[in-house]
């Protein structure tokens, strides 16, 4: 009998222990969500073998992750992450950064632990093979740029064509627009709903779209697919753009204004929900990458435009602490962790600044976090660490800056990256723009998942979002 | 009056320097340091009384060597081979002398540098931590049992931790392995302190036993963080003591007074001694306590102090195991056994 009760000891453990943890990646286009996906699971792969990379997550500190796998993915529809090929490109020499995300990839992982509870270390069992519990990982990749389509689901065409052509007259945004606008002018949108007028109006402001994020390295540009479409079967269902409509009324029918309407609406309905469906649901944990330096250093607009990209995407997810009320509901989100990104292009000093600065900046979306019993957290981390700390004389002034090979060169360069601010800077503080962000080139590292990828607070960023799920 | 100020200097912008350097960063995982770090001395002022006791040692020392010296001289007056006799019994005897002073003042040294730490590391800047932890870090490699968590901790730091950091990974590599085998042997003390307390015949017998087992739980405690204390770092260990063990004098006064009350009303049949000697055992868990906390390198961070009720779990634990699966348990949460 009582050899009957031992047996059904690591069921026991398995059915407290075992889950699966859903985790949303969220950030903008260039945030580094593949980099820091990239790093999370070859660190984690290696995390088994040697905890000295992930110091600050806790159960590698203790050596509680037994054994660690990736595992195929689990919806057959969606296309696996390409580990093996990043890991490969950033073992090569010389190593060179992944190509940006331009479709749905899923990346699933396995992790095996000994428990460090009541059932870890007090079960007579010991800490054997049996008394272990197993959490599958489950993080979805896909180009951040999708992402500014969430917003759209609560609009109609007539409000979001009236946010758009407010933005497109205005700052940086205007001398850009003026091809766009001018053929709109002579293509009034109750004019007659020629397709061909249509696709023209379209590519035309995707022209737009364009060179607002290459130029003035603007956020909010939606929709996000025009810039990064994706596999889409049909692509005439993209030819629409914004329109200058007045407040209230309805769109004649046959019109241009009809045409577009209609095809805003097919958009939203057949691509922005379904991703937004993969996206949301069943997400239990959620980090937003930020690259907060860029904008920062691109000038006040682009620093704006950031902010306000990121509030209106976090307004359309659904952050609670999770109980059975709230899971009825949908709301799962029960952590949330906000990440300046690229914190290896900061000296160490600085890095409490960006932290800083970031949690400033998302002020808004952690109350509202925190409203719903979400547990927040901000922090600045380098998903793949390229440079080191070094010290420099610039005007006669000491200074600390970062030193490192910049991609494709031959000599090293040291980058002051300015003075990091920890508030949202006022208007005084704005400069010439700097554009020039060096691209570093990441460290070569060993393909077999043994020595794992250099980062910055990496470990304590999971430490957060998994400590729970690993105790 | 005219006050010149400083011209408010512009404020920096972004900017790329080009350099001659070549060659890909070394980016991979510090290995633990052959040598261990040397912990950079302030430079004090002695004091007079330091000079004076100098001065004092000197002239003791003299006045010892001249009387050996004429010691060896009538040895060798009476003969070549009792002289010889003579030296080398000197010989030997200074050399024992000599290393005992040595060890007295390493111990004394070791327990100064770890208070020194203590007071420096909660004001330390970013980069000075980094080096104070270094040197705790040294201090606590002596002890055998924790060699192999600070061999962890410096495999893990890496330069772009900050000192925050440092301390962080310090505290959970290193310090908390020591305080486990810290609160077990604090543990073993307050169960015997109990036993002592049960069946020792008479108090003054009770008294001395405790202290002599009090003793011995501060020396283990200041082994366990490194320190190896002597008899002058004893004493000095005692001295700071004094005022810890004062509270437990005074928490003492006032649980004699409880203990005779319920003794008389309470458990007047039962047993007044079973209460005194769970108390005596409280009292050289305090006295532990105390001990801990003066002889950690680093001071206690919130929520990581050592709680009595813990201690007093651990010590019901006690009557089912082994004292030395304790140790074991305790720390093979870090090392991973």
């Amino acid at each position: 009998m009582r050899l009957l009760r031992f047996e059904r000891l690591p069921t026991l453990t398995a059915l407290v222990h075992d889950r699966t943890v859903r985790l949303a990646v969220t950030g903008l286009s260039q945030s580094g969500k593949t980099a820091f996906i990239t790093s999370l699971v070859h660190n984690l792969l290696s995390a088994a073998g040697r905890s000295a990379r992930l110091p600050f997550l806790q159960a590698a500190a203790e050596r509680r992750i037994l054994a660690a796998r990736a595992l195929a993915p689990g919806n057959d529809a969606l296309p696996q992450f390409p580990l093996e090929k990043i890991v490969a490109a950033l073992a090569a020499d010389p190593p060179h950064w992944p190509p940006s995300t331009t479709d749905l990839r899923q990346v699933r992982l396995s992790l095996r632990f000994s428990p460090g509870g009541f059932l870890g270390r007090l079960n007579p069992l010991g800490r054997g093979a049996a008394n272990s519990g197993e959490l599958t990982i489950e993080i979805l990749d896909y180009p951040g740029e999708w992402l500014l389509d969430l917003p759209l689901l609560s609009q109609s065409y007539r409000e979001w064509s009236r946010t758009m052509f407010y933005l497109a007259q205005r700052g940086g945004r205007a001398p850009l627009a003026r091809d766009w606008l001018d053929f709109l002018a002579r293509h009034p949108a109750n004019s007659v709903g020629d397709p061909q007028t249509a696709k023209l109006a379209h590519n035309l402001y995707r022209s737009f779209l364009a060179a607002c994020r290459t130029r003035e390295q603007l956020s909010l540009l939606q929709p996000g697919r025009f810039l990064n479409p994706g596999q889409i079967v049909d692509a005439s269902v993209l030819w629409f753009c914004p329109l200058p409509l007045s407040v209230g009324g309805e769109a004649r029918s046959g019109s241009l204004a009809a045409l577009m309407e209609a095809r805003f609406e097919t958009y939203k309905r057949t691509i922005v929900q379904p991703f937004f469906s993969l996206l949301a649901r069943d997400v239990d944990r959620q980090i937003v990458l930020v690259d907060v330096l860029r904008a920062l250093n691109a000038g006040e607009e682009a620093f704006t435009d950031q902010r306000l990209a990121l509030d209106i995407i976090l307004a359309a997810f659904r952050l609670g602490r999770r109980s059975l009320l709230r899971w009825l509901f949908g709301a799962r989100i029960d952590r949330v962790l906000f990440a300046a990104t690229k914190a290896d292009h900061v000296p160490a000093l600085q890095r409490d600044h960006l932290e800083a600065l970031m949690a400033n900046l998302v002020e808004a979306p952690t109350l509202r976090a925190k409203a719903a019993h979400a547990r927040v957290a901000a922090t600045a981390l380098a998903s793949i660490r390229c440079t080191a700390d070094s010290t420099d004389v610039i005007d006669g002034r000491k200074v600390d800056v970062v030193v490192g090979l910049p991609e494709g060169g031959e000599r090293r360069i040291r980058f002051f990256p300015g003075i990091v601010p920890v508030k949202p800077p006022p208007p005084g503080f704005w400069g010439e723009r700097f554009t020039e962000f060096p691209v570093f080139e990441p460290p070569r590292i060993s393909p077999a998942p043994e020595d794992g990828i250099p980062h910055i607070n990496l470990d304590k960023a999971l430490n957060f979002l998994l400590q729970d799920a690993l105790a | 009056m005219t006050i010149e100020t400083e011209p408010t200097r512009e404020r920096l912008r972004p900017q790329i320097l080009e350099t001659e350097e070549t060659g890909r960063l070394e980016l991979r995982l510090p290995s633990a340091p052959e040598t261990p770090f040397s912990s950079q001395r302030i430079p004090r002022r002695r004091s007079p009384v330091t000079i004076a006791a100098t001065g004092l040692c000197i002239l003791v020392v003299g006045l010892v060597g001249v009387e050996l010296v004429e010691f060896i001289g009538s040895a060798f007056a009476r003969g070549s081979a009792l002289g010889t006799v003579a030296t080398v019994a000197v010989g030997v005897g200074c050399a024992g002398a000599g290393y005992w002073l040595v060890a007295e003042l390493r111990g004394l040294l070791r327990l100064r540098s770890a208070e020194r730490l203590r007071r420096l590391i909660p004001s330390a800047l970013s980069g000075e931590m980094k080096s104070e932890i270094d040197a705790a870090a040294v201090i606590l490699a002596r002890d055998p049992l924790l060699g192999e968590a600070v061999a962890q901790y410096r495999a893990v730091l890496e330069p772009h931790h900050t000192g925050r950091d440092a301390l962080d990974l310090f505290s959970r590599f290193v310090l908390i392995p020591a305080d486990r085998l810290a609160e077990a042997a604090i543990s073993r003390a307050a169960a015997q302190a109990f036993a002592i307390n049960a069946i020792s015949p008479t108090v003054l017998l009770d008294t001395l036993l405790f202290a002599a087992r009090a003793m011995c739980l501060i020396r283990e405690i200041a082994e366990i963080y490194g320190q190896r204390p002597g008899l002058a770092g004893t004493v000095h260990l005692l001295r700071r003591l004094a005022s810890g063990a004062g509270l437990v004098g005074a928490v003492d006064l006032v649980g004699g007074v409880l203990v005779q009350q319920l003794g008389g009303a309470v458990f007047e049949r039962l047993s007044a001694s079973a209460a005194e000697s769970a108390y005596a055992a409280q009292k050289m868990a305090r006295l532990g306590i105390i001990a801990m906390a003066l002889c950690r390198p680093v001071e206690f961070q919130p929520g990581e102090g050592p709680s009595m009720r813990r201690l007093m779990s651990g010590l019901l634990k006690l009557g089912a195991k082994a004292p030395a699966n304790v140790d074991r348990t305790s720390i093979s949460g870090i090392r991973g056994e």
